[in-house]
This record gives structure tokens, sequence and C-alpha cells, in this order.
């Protein structure tokens, strides 16, 4: 502590980007600051404030759903269409965020750029085939699957701002799944998993499967999807499924859960989730 | 250096804070020691405040964050001279033990039953899920929690022995 100096509270957008822009990595984005109160990116000596910036809420875009990057983890849970969309995942994966007192800080925007410990968000939005909405010195819409492609904070440039979450709206029949398993509600989770399937009649017509927690960052298995895209799932096919996806990853290890311990965990709620979106 | 105002438990407070100053420690620089800090990193709940009405651990709060903001400490809460129903309940139900925890616990009991009055246990436990207890097992802070409900809507009181 102690090396931040400056405190700055840009009142716009535009200028919150130009203050970040020249400040070339000096300073860093502040909006529910749970994660810079535990650790401050070295080498910054600013922070930008952006929880006063009117980025709260959602907002439709006419074939997407915007989540704006300083709605809190509590406000998303609380949001009628974060239990209407897609069955209620959001408002499921907002919920099981940390506990009652960080819901209240943690932001829509942190979450997904730290990918924390905490962040349940990261799977659910990547299962859903979520867009990052970044405003900065090039303002771009980067597909949640390349963003993911490495951490955000290194692909992330010094002017660099994200905005929004952007959600496409569910079409035609959507059904789907998430969990977060944890020792207790508030623990880290060991794995999430989310499984959405989009329907025609009985048949999948696509099927999205992300993981979180298991890896340092939220992935996709296409390896389980391919197994239930295009059919009308058996219970076999989604058994096939959750073993296919056991074997694709490489689980992380660390004091809470061992690899092999993880591996089965994705075994048997791939397969929970995929039943429950399928059926 | 920011300059902030804070209205704490109704009174108007002006101060400079660091800039990655924590809203626990002003607070408390301030003379609010009836804020406690536990872990200081936002997972045990004792430094727990109402800002605007919403539960924050204040240990992770950047005070420049909230400038302008309204603050209730337990002490707003009630005193132990003018205790809130919700402060007479965990006495009565016997849910302070050590005590750490319990400025954290009445005001997340606040913020739950300024939502809904009448929650079911499986309510109470989601709204205290950010506030550890060491000592007494969370039956009785429960308790506490279900017998200031009914106070709050104007029961009769269930006696304690």
């Amino acid at each position: 502590m102690g090396r931040i100096q400056f405190y700055e509270r840009p009142r716009t957008l535009d200028e919150a980007v130009r203050i970040l822009a020249e400040k070339k990595g000096k300073a860093c984005v502040l909006a529910g600051g749970t994660s810079l109160a535990l650790r401050q990116p070295p080498g910054v000596d600013t922070f930008v404030d952006i929880s006063r910036l009117g980025l709260v809420g959602m907002e439709d875009r006419g074939d997407s759903i915007a989540i704006k990057a300083c709605t809190t983890v509590a406000e998303l849970a609380s949001l009628p269409q974060s239990y209407q969309l897609y069955g209620g995942v959001l408002a499921r994966a907002a919920m099981a965020v940390a506990s009652t007192p960080l819901r209240n800080q943690i932001t829509v925007g942190g979450n997904l750029v730290q990918v924390m410990p905490w962040s349940d968000l990261p799977g659910v939005m990547l299962a859903l085939n979520g867009q990052i909405v970044i405003q900065g010195t090039t303002s771009r819409i980067v597909p949640l699957k390349d963003f993911y492609a490495t951490h955000p904070r290194n692909s992330l440039s010094a002017g660099d701002l994200v905005t929004e979450v952007r959600i496409p709206k569910p079409i035609g029949r959507v059904q789907s799944s998430f969990v977060k398993v944890g020792k207790t509600v508030f623990d880290y989770a060991a794995l999430t998993v989310t499984a959405v399937a989009w329907l025609s009649g009985n048949q999948v017509r696509e099927c999205s499967v992300a993981l979180g927690a298991v890896r340092p960052l939220p992935m996709r298995v296409p390896q389980a999807e391919e197994e239930i895209a295009g059919r009308i799932p058996t219970r076999d096919d989604v058994i096939r499924a959750a073993a296919r996806a056991a074997g694709a990853v490489e689980p992380s290890q660390d004091y809470r859960y061992s690899k092999d311990y993880r591996r089965q965990l994705i075994k048997v709620w791939v397969k929970r989730c995929l039943h429950e979106a399928c059926s | 250096m920011p300059n902030i105002t804070l209205t704490v438990n109704g009174e108007k407070m002006t101060c400079t804070v660091a800039p990655d100053e924590k809203l626990l420690d002003t607070l408390r620089r301030l003379g609010r020691t009836d804020v406690k800090k536990g872990c200081g990193e936002g997972t045990c709940g004792s430094c727990s405040v109402l800002i605007d009405g919403r539960l924050m651990t204040s240990c992770i709060v950047f005070s420049a964050r909230v400038d302008g903001a309204e603050i209730m400490t337990a002490a707003g809460l009630g005193t132990a001279n003018a205790p809130h129903p919700i402060q007479t309940s965990f006495v009565k139900a016997g849910a302070v033990q050590c005590g750490f925890c319990t400025p954290g616990m009445v005001l997340a009991t606040k913020a739950l039953l300024d939502a809904v009055p009448k929650p079911d246990v499986s309510q109470i436990k989601m709204a205290l899920d950010g506030n550890m207890c060491r000592c007494t097992g969370y039956v009785k802070i429960i308790e506490a929690v279900q017998d200031s409900a009914r106070v709050l809507a104007g029961e009769n009181e269930v006696p304690h022995e």
C-alpha cells in the first residue's frame, strides 16, 4: 500500500479513457474495487474511479442484452431479465458469487476482467456466447471466446475500458443449467459448469458447455458440445459427453482440490448439467 | 489527497483520505471503533457497515469511492442505552459470545429485514452468508434474527429463559 498517489474521478467516459491513455499503464480502473483492495498492479500510481459514469443496469441492444460494466453482482441477481433469459442462469450464477456484502461491491465488468477465484460469471457468459464491449484508444467488440484466449489483464491495453457485456437474446426454445461446486456457499468454486441447449422440438440444434475455476481461465468444451449438438440426446450421449469433457481438460491443482478430484467433478457435473439442459 | 464527505450515523463529516485508504480505517480514525477489523480482506464480515442501505465489508471499500454516502455502523442502529430491537434480540437469544462479529451481524440483519420483513431460515442464512461467527455455531444468531423480525412486525415476543 501507499504506492497509489492519485485518485481520479472522471465525469464522462471520454475523460476516463483519456486519463487511462495519458497515464500509459500507470493508472488502473476502479469500479467495485474488491480485487484492487487486495492487490494493486505493479507500477500503478493512479486509480480512475468509473463507478459514477452511469454504467449501471441492463439495456436492450436489439439482438442482444447489454449488461453494463459497473452493475453490481447483487444488482444483476435482482434484475428481472436475469431470471427470464436462458432459464435464469444469469441470476443463479450471480447469486453464486462470494457473499452478500461482496455481491454489493463486485461489479460485472470487474468479475469478467479480473477472473479472480470468486469470478463465477465468466463461465456462464462464455456459454451464452457473450461479447465484451471495450472503449478506448481502439474501441471494439470481442467475443468472450477470444477475450479469454489470454488473461484479460494482459490483453487489455492501457487506454482500454470495458463498458458492457452483451448477451445474445435467446432464439427459439433454450434450456440452461448452471452449478457452482464448492465446500460452502461462500467458498471459492472448485468448478462451475454452465450447459445451454438451443432446441428445435426435442432436437438440440446447438449446445454449449463452459467450465469455470478448473483452469486459470474459463473455457468452452467443444468435445462435449459436439456429442450433443444435432441430436436428440440419449442418456448415453450425455454420459459420453461428460466423459469426453473430463478427458479433454487438464485441471489446475491447488491446496483445495487435486487434479484428479477436479476431473471427477467435471465428469459428474457436466453430466448432470447437460441432463438438466437437454431434458 | 481526496477530500470526502460522509454522513456517518446521521452526522456529516468531512475529511482528507489517502487515495488508497479503506473506509474501515477512515471510520476508526474518526472514532467509530464500533466497526471491527477482522480479516482485512473482505472475508469475515466483522467490519460490515451499511453504505446507502447496502451491506458492504468496509475493509475493502476505498473511502474515496463512497464520497457523499450515508454510512450506518452498529452504533447508528442503536446504543447500549437505547438499543434497536435487533440488538435486543441478539442479547436475548444469547447470540453474542465474544461479540466481535456482532456489529456486522446486526447490520446484516438490518439490511435483510429492511428488504424482507419476514424472512424464512434459508433467506436468513443467505443474508448472513458473509458474516462469520467463530463462537456460536449460528443457531442462536438465526433465532435472534427470527425474534427481531417478530418484534419489528409488532408480534408478541417469544419469551426467552
